[in-house]
């Protein structure tokens, strides 16, 4: 473990992470070893930025570090193993009537760096559209996405959806966006709500390891 | 109890921290009154006579209310275009005609090297450029020489008949988006995020720049419409978003000039702060005291308000929208009754929908939060 590339990513150093990752590259480091030290640290600026130490532009930061690390290792990956072994599969999108994607995106990228394979729907995501996804990918979790109150409804009709086309029972559901709470939840059929990014992705390894 | 005040002298008593007879109350329904009275949103926004018409008669219905935090008839489908700083799309223009609500679609508009421009040509000429860019295929010159004064005019009118006719007083007409909002919009927030790291000499200078012209039409468009309160935006610079060493830094300090040049002018800022303001409610202090109102929606805790800013400002909230679109109106005379007893508790307090009210929230929930304040929010003596 280099304790310069955890720290500089920790402290949200982006020229320094960068330089590091760089430096372990050319000097013929197992890139899936620095991809594993990354995830690390942008961990702990998950864990963070749960705890209030960090702020949402400090995410942000840490995620566009890791992608820009991403970008200096991935030519030397090997074909199917961008991202190293997967977690686990996620379908994610901001429902139907919802044009909002600040936090879903961020989800999506935190998720991706904890090694989850994402199948990010985008916005304004028809019930049918995550049916068809879940029918086709299987994934272990499903993320819907809303700002405005009045998409409570179309999440709740896509649960609906899923439900009718007997899917149910394999996948597990999470909500989240800015009023969406433990009542909304409920009101939605559910299984939990994520507050934030970081915890979406501690729900989702709960989720896949509980499986 | 009857009503001894009229609903003027209760703001300004609750403004200036005094007790009033009764706690205020001011809801925000805005799509709420196209809904309820059976008119469609893209309606309410291209018909202006019908945008009044429904949001008095909301009033009426509910037996009225404290002071207009939505003001009607200057809200319409074109300027809302010159209004926020990224694009929006509204029902039959870029949303299906029955969608129920305009949304903001956030994209990166403005490039890296706009700081500069700004810096160097001002911001008013990097704006109206800018303008063209978000929206290429309308004709802003007829928003502006027909649209927006239209809209003023239909203000200064609704002013006129309810804050110096009838003594309900607007708090609600002319926005001003401090410059870090802007670019926090202009940018889209993520860019945004990276530039306070990458590139803050930048985005502090460019906010420097874009502050007096921004001031100065909030000020002028106030005067002309003869509005005496006006909203000061805070979507994207509370601690949802920043951190306050970045709050401390990117954001307070034009903040105070902006609220401390509006005082000036006898104009009482509306710190329409949404989101989570809670670790940021000790730097509001800073602003000068008895003048402003702080109004937020349910994210910051307006119980930790009170003890921090009691003393030192007019606190507005929260209803949960929530409770308003899916609770029982037990559950909303619950919730308005712990806001009154301890945020309300000496004065200090209107009470009020966490920002807007819901679009779909129940009629008979919003009519229990203007009742509960009538009644149960009365000061014994």
């Amino acid at each position: 473990m280099s304790k310069e590339l955890y720290e500089a990513i920790v402290s949200l150093e982006e020229l320094a992470a960068l330089k590091c990752v760089r430096e372990e590259f050319d000097s013929g480091k197992d890139p899936l070893s620095i991809l594993e030290e990354c995830r690390q640290a942008l961990e702990i600026v998950g864990q963070r930025f749960d705890a209030g130490e960090y702020f949402l532009s400090e995410l942000i930061l840490g995620a566009q570090i890791f992608k820009e690390a991403m970008e200096v290792i991935s030519p030397a990956l090997e074909d199917g193993k961008n991202e190293g072994a997967s977690l686990g599969k996620v379908v994610i999108g901001t429902v139907k009537g919802d044009i909002h994607d600040l936090g879903k995106n961020l989800v999506a990228a935190m998720l991706k760096a904890a090694g989850f394979e994402v199948y990010d729907l985008g916005v304004d995501v028809a019930r049918e559209r995550f049916v068809e996804m879940v029918r086709e990918v299987r994934p272990q979790v499903v993320g819907m996405s809303a700002l405005l109150t009045i998409a409570f409804n179309e999440m709740r009709d896509t649960v609906m959806a899923i439900e009718a086309a007997g899917l149910r029972d394999s996948v597990k559901i999470m909500v989240g966006g800015g009023p969406v709470n433990e009542a909304v939840k409920g009101y939605v059929g559910a299984d939990a709500v994520g507050r934030n990014a970081s915890q979406a992705v501690e729900l989702v390894k709960m989720f896949v390891g509980g499986k | 109890m009857a009503d001894v005040m009229t609903p003027k002298e209760r703001i300004e008593a609750v403004i200036g921290l005094e007790q009033p007879d009764r706690v205020p109350v001011a809801p925000m329904p805005i799509y709420f009154n196209a809904h309820v009275n059976g008119i469609s949103s893209k309606e309410f926004l291209r018909n202006m006579v019908r945008q009044v018409e429904v949001t008095e008669r909301t009033f009426e219905r509910m037996g009225g209310w404290d002071a207009w935090y939505f003001a009607p008839g200057g809200t319409n489908w074109k300027t809302l275009k010159i209004r926020f700083p990224l694009q929006i799309l509204t029902p039959g223009d870029g949303l299906p005609d029955d969608a129920p609500l305009p949304q903001l679609d956030e994209k990166e508009v403005m490039a890296v090297g706009d700081y500069d421009v700004v810096i160097n040509d001002g911001y008013d000429a990097w704006y109206a450029a800018y303008l063209r860019r978000l929206y290429p295929d309308e004709n802003l010159d007829v928003i502006f020489t027909q649209y927006a004064p239209a809209a003023s005019k239909a203000l200064a009118a609704f002013h006129r008949k309810w804050e110096v006719e009838r003594k309900v007083p607007l708090l609600y007409g002319v926005s001003i988006f401090q410059p870090v909002e802007i670019f926090s919009f202009a940018r889209s927030f993520y860019q945004f995020a990276l530039d306070l790291a990458r590139r803050p000499e930048k985005v502090t200078q460019a906010c420097d720049a874009a502050l007096e012209p921004v001031l100065q039409r909030a000020i002028n468009g106030c005067k002309n419409m003869g509005l005496t309160a006006l909203w000061v935006g805070g979507w994207r610079t509370g601690a949802t978003f920043i951190s306050p060493r970045q709050f401390e830094r990117f954001v307070l300090p034009g903040l105070k000039k902006i609220v401390n040049e509006l005082v000036a002018n006898d104009l009482t800022p509306v710190l329409h702060f949404d989101a989570n303001w809670t670790p940021f409610l000790r730097f509001l202090r800073e602003l000068p005291p008895k003048k402003c109102i702080l109004a937020t929606d349910q994210e910051t805790d307006l119980f930790e308000a009170k003890k921090v800013l009691g003393d030192h400002m007019c606190l507005l909230g929260n209803v949960h929208p929530h409770t308003l679109a899916l609770g029982t109106v037990d559950d909303v005379v619950a919730e308005c009754r712990r806001l009154i007893d301890i945020v309300g508790a000496g004065g200090g307090f209107i009470l009020s929908s966490g920002c807007e009210v819901p679009f779909n929230a129940r009629p008979e929930n919003v009519q229990a939060m203007v009742d509960t304040a009538k009644t149960y929010g009365v000061y014994q003596k």
